[in-house]
């Protein structure tokens, strides 16, 4: 079986737009969560927002068209191929595929045709509503732009959607039905109605008073739930032996993939499916968990949510459980949706690739319930990093584990 | 409300609609060019028709138009429908 590798990496994030910008913060846990203030709002949300507007890229005939998720997942994919060295997927033919994950769609878009037709009544929607608002128009857009005539697929899965996307394109490539991929998720749905549900669910962090980016403290015993933010990242995936015959620089390779369904409840995470995920995805890398180097932990900071998890960990890693390092980075960068396994795969292959193990940033004071791993609470750095296991678990009970190893 | 009378108000209205939604100059376009020939696809084209339907304040019963549209078959497509209110 051949290796398969990552050639390309886009990334576009709240700790951010650069692989040096999100290795600097991740090294010195700088945190990119702020506040959303809304008049719309009767309180500020924490979130992991990314400040910049992408619209300026595009020409006016192309913004309708374009809602920012849309919007992030063109920038993030376009930096994964020219990352990769490829300007354009036309040579492949059907022999190179788009998989991508989201959760919510392009929301904004969809908010506004909503407030359009309930609040102002307008007669009619503008023709672009619903090329907006559909789940795979970000995987369309990147398959016209970049000349992508293969499969292009749509996974969502909830917080593991690009999870799902990466395990799906890694399978293609397998098979020997692909010869190369682009494969990422995205989502911006940092809009004031879409925070107004989740906070229906009660499970938004509350704003930390003293510094609102300390808002997300995954494990920790002050936790107060998950912050939301906004993000895509690409990859361009490939077999070992192609990208060695273009040339193509390899960051890592992927080592094993596990997908597992709890087959439990639509909001509640249950271990076992998470258990065999993670336990899927080490045999299919042939991996022991004692020879984890890192793993970087779903740890949306629930109160529910953490201590499940951890209980999955302690279940996989056995004796090792206090010797496998762990740590929970979207205290960082908050919780990406639909780009939230693929923004975690990109820590891991960061790590590896500069020899740093990110902490768990806040985390004083450790739940009691989430004790018995090794927690990392400060970035250790001239680690070897050889194999990294990322977990994410998505609502509905959806997992998707991923192994990421060295070059 | 707009009162569009002539072919030669739509077709100006047109061009203010095109040139604030879309960033594109149609001034030097002819009234009989087929306006694809100008950038504008038949969903941005749409999305101005909905613009002239708000500035006469009333949804156009009839939409139809030749393919691929000039400036004067959107105008006189208007003025049809402006006239059947």
């Amino acid at each position: 079986m051949s290796d398969i590798v990552v050639s390309g990496i886009g990334v576009v994030s709240p700790i951010g737009n650069s692989l040096s910008t999100v290795v600097e913060n991740l090294k010195n846990l700088h945190s990119g969560i702020s506040l959303f203030e809304s008049p719309l709002l009767d309180k500020p949300f924490a979130v992991g927002l990314v400040p910049e507007n992408f619209s300026e890229r595009f020409t006016r005939i192309e913004r309708p068209f374009l809602d920012r998720t849309t919007q992030l997942a063109i920038v993030a994919a376009e930096e994964a191929s020219k990352d990769a060295g490829i300007d354009t997927f036309s040579t492949y033919g059907e022999r190179a595929g788009v998989f991508y994950g989201t959760v919510r769609g392009g929301g904004a878009t969809e908010w506004e045709a909503a407030r359009q037709f309930y609040v102002e009544r307008k007669h009619s929607a503008r023709p672009y509503v619903i090329m907006n608002v559909m789940a795979n128009a970000p995987a369309a857009q990147i398959s016209i732009r970049q000349q992508v005539t293969g499969p292009t697929a749509s996974h969502t899965s909830a917080c593991s959607s690009s999870g799902n996307a990466i395990a799906d394109a890694c399978r293609h490539l397998q098979c020997g039905e692909l010869d190369i991929a682009l494969v990422g998720g995205a989502d911006a749905t940092l809009e004031p109605g879409f925070l107004w549900a989740w906070d229906g669910l009660r499970a938004l962090a509350a704003v930390d008073e003293s510094d609102p980016s300390r808002s997300c403290k995954p494990f920790s015993a002050g936790r107060t739930g998950l912050v939301l933010g906004e993000g895509s990242v690409f990859f361009v995936l490939e077999s070992r032996e192609h990208a060695q015959s273009r040339g193509a620089r390899i960051h890592a390779v992927i080592e094993g993939w596990g997908v597992a369904s709890d087959a439990y409840h639509i909001g509640s995470p249950h271990a076992r499916g998470q258990i065999a995920a993670m336990r899927a995805a080490l045999r299919r890398a042939d991996l022991a968990p004692s020879e984890l180097d890192y793993i970087n932990a779903h740890a949306t900071a629930t109160r529910g949510g953490d201590p499940v998890e951890v209980s999955a960990m302690k279940e996989v890693l056995g004796e090792a459980a206090m010797d496998v390092p762990i740590s929970g980075t979207k205290a960082l960068h908050g919780h990406l949706l639909g780009a939230s396994s693929a923004m975690e795969a990109l820590v891991c292959i960061l790590g590896i690739e500069h020899g740093f193990l990110p902490g768990t940033a806040h985390l004083d004071d450790i739940d009691p319930d989430c004790l018995g791993l090794k927690h990392l609470r400060q970035t250790l750095k001239g680690q070897e990093v050889r194999h990294a296991l990322t977990l994410s678990a998505g609502f509905g009970g959806t997992n998707v584990a991923l192994v990421l190893g060295r070059p | 409300m707009t009162t569009l009378r002539t072919e030669r108000d739509v077709i100006e209205k047109i061009k203010e609609i095109v040139l604030s939604t879309f960033d594109m100059d149609l001034s030097a376009v002819s009234p009989d060019a087929p306006i694809t020939d100008s950038g504008l696809d038949s969903m941005a084209m749409l999305d101005v028709i909905i613009g002239l339907e708000d500035a006469v304040g009333h949804k156009f019963s009839d939409v139809s138009l030749p393919r691929p549209p000039t400036l004067q078959d959107v105008a006189q497509m208007v003025l049809r429908n402006v006239e059947n209110v």
